[in-house]
């Protein structure tokens, strides 16, 4: 069975980490949210990077 | 047959190993009582005329996430450090063992195989060898210092990304990621299970060969020259940015080869697929410690793992739908070619605890520069040995020899005849 999955989004602060945190089930503490905002923005800059290479892929 | 017997040659391993202070922050286990068990048992097989294998006691070191029976594989974790002791040796070290390799410790690395930089939250950082201030590499931290250092001709590691061949590149010694499914994974302590693969490190390409040979079930041509293939070319990997004295191996390793041609590798988004892959994979495997006892990663790999586990599942999918299409499109950028060489990394070993490094004046993070030529060809399958260059400046740099999934044997033979070519047969890198 699929996990449950946060919503895609842009931007990534401490508050939103702890949204999806939530979401998923995955508890952290504040200290912890702050520094993985910045891991987060990282992997979500990635999958940007990921759709671009797909959309050059199929032109 | 070496008259040396395998208890002598333990037991000057553990000597070299006590005489050496970096040492202790190579290994997480010390297997001095099993290693100089089983050097009697071979010693004694040997007497009594019984095959006693191609590695015969040849003390080696292996990575702490791979299993040795009766130890506790920590992937040099806390979090790991309660896990019931291995019942069984993880494949890969079965196969060396049954070679008649004497596994004398498990060695350091980063924690869970998460990173490239040689730093542990538990066991302090690796150093390199060849300069103490500067990063072993990871990874495989340990098991490349051990051998760079000489005190084992041999060591396991794992690669997910490159982290076989970023500690090799950056200590100097030879590497080699074995294409998918050539070495059994069975018993690796997984971080991404779709990319983690086991492999060697060595002091020469004719080690590396050997191994090879145990491990993977090649044909092992011992005593006979390396083999350059006939069609070799120079891989051009996404901006191709790289320090002079890297380039300077690259156009060497290319022209001991014959390479006449250069294919372009476009990379954008391989490298973004390897870390969304990775990632959301390690998250999964390491879920059940995130959610109760996350205080038993150190920070860093644990901040890194957290948010694995917030990418949404879509984002996986479509890294997913990437890597399929780039095997398919690897496949054709080296179906005119047997070998293509790249860099292994964009320049030598970092300063320890640099955060960041600046070359063709454009400072990155660490991690992700040192991984950013091994990334492309873990996640499309290839096979790649790393030779390691030892004179284009004061520290060594590492040459990928890449080839398409499957012609693993052509990657090592070419290293065989690099070996050949340019240090006149096998000896170690000094």
């Amino acid at each position: 069975m699929a996990e449950p999955v946060p919503p895609a989004g842009a931007t990534s602060d401490a508050d939103d980490v702890q949204r999806r945190a939530r979401m998923v089930d995955v508890p952290m503490t504040d200290a912890d949210a702050h520094e993985v905002a910045g891991w987060l923005e990282g992997l979500l800059a990635a999958a940007r990077a990921v759709d671009a290479a797909l959309a050059l892929g199929d032109r | 047959m070496s008259e040396t017997t395998a208890a002598a040659r333990v037991e000057q391993a553990l000597e070299a190993c006590a005489r050496t202070p970096a040492a202790s922050a190579y290994f997480v286990h010390r297997l001095d009582a099993q290693a100089r068990a089983q050097a009697l048992e071979l010693d004694t097989r040997r007497t009594t005329g019984d095959p006693t294998g191609a590695l015969a006691g040849t003390p080696v070191v292996v990575k702490d996430n791979l299993a040795i029976a009766g130890v506790v594989p920590t992937a040099a974790s806390r979090a790991r450090m309660t896990e019931a002791v291995a019942c069984a040796h993880a494949c890969v070290v079965g196969r060396l063992v049954a070679a008649g390799a004497i596994p004398i410790a498990t060695t350091n690395m980063n924690e869970l195989a998460y990173g490239f930089t040689g730093e542990n939250a538990w066991h302090g950082d690796v150093p390199n060898p060849r300069d103490e201030t500067r990063m072993s590499g990871g990874s495989s931290s340990g098991s490349a210092a051990a051998v760079a250092s000489g005190l084992v001709a041999l060591a396991l590691g794992t690669d997910t990304n490159g982290s076989v061949r970023v500690p090799a590149a950056l200590c100097g010694i030879w590497g080699y990621r074995p294409s998918p499914g050539v070495v059994p994974s069975e018993g690796i302590v997984p971080l991404a299970p779709t990319l983690d693969v086991a492999g060697p490190l060595a002091r020469t390409a004719r080690d590396l060969m050997l191994a090879a040979s145990i491990l993977a079930g090649f044909e092992h041509p011992a005593g006979t020259s390396g083999t350059i293939p006939p069609r070799v070319a120079v891989a051009r990997v996404g901006d191709d940015r790289m320090t002079t004295n890297v380039r300077a191996a690259v156009d060497r390793i290319s022209r001991a080869l014959g390479a006449r041609e250069i294919v372009t590798i476009p990379a954008a988004g391989l490298t973004a697929a390897s870390q969304i892959i990775t990632a959301v994979e390690g998250a999964r495997t390491q879920r059940a410690i995130l959610k109760t006892r996350p205080e038993e990663i150190g920070a860093t790999v644990r901040r890194r793992l957290l948010a694995g586990a917030l990418v949404p599942a879509a984002a996986y999918d479509r890294a997913l739908e990437l890597r399929d299409r780039a095997h398919r499109e690897m496949r054709e950028h080296l179906a005119d070619f047997d070998i293509v060489v790249a860099p292994a990394t964009p320049c030598s070993a970092p300063e320890r605890g640099a955060q960041q490094v600046e070359f063709d004046g454009i400072a990155e993070p660490t991690n992700a520069a040192l991984g950013r030529y091994t990334s492309p060809f873990s996640l499309t399958g290839c096979a790649v040995v790393v030779v390691p260059v030892m004179d284009v400046g004061p520290l060594p740099v590492g040459v990928q020899l890449v080839a398409k999934p499957g012609d693993d044997a052509l990657a090592i033979r070419a290293a065989c005849a690099i070996e050949d070519a340019l240090l006149g047969g096998p000896r170690s890198p000094e």
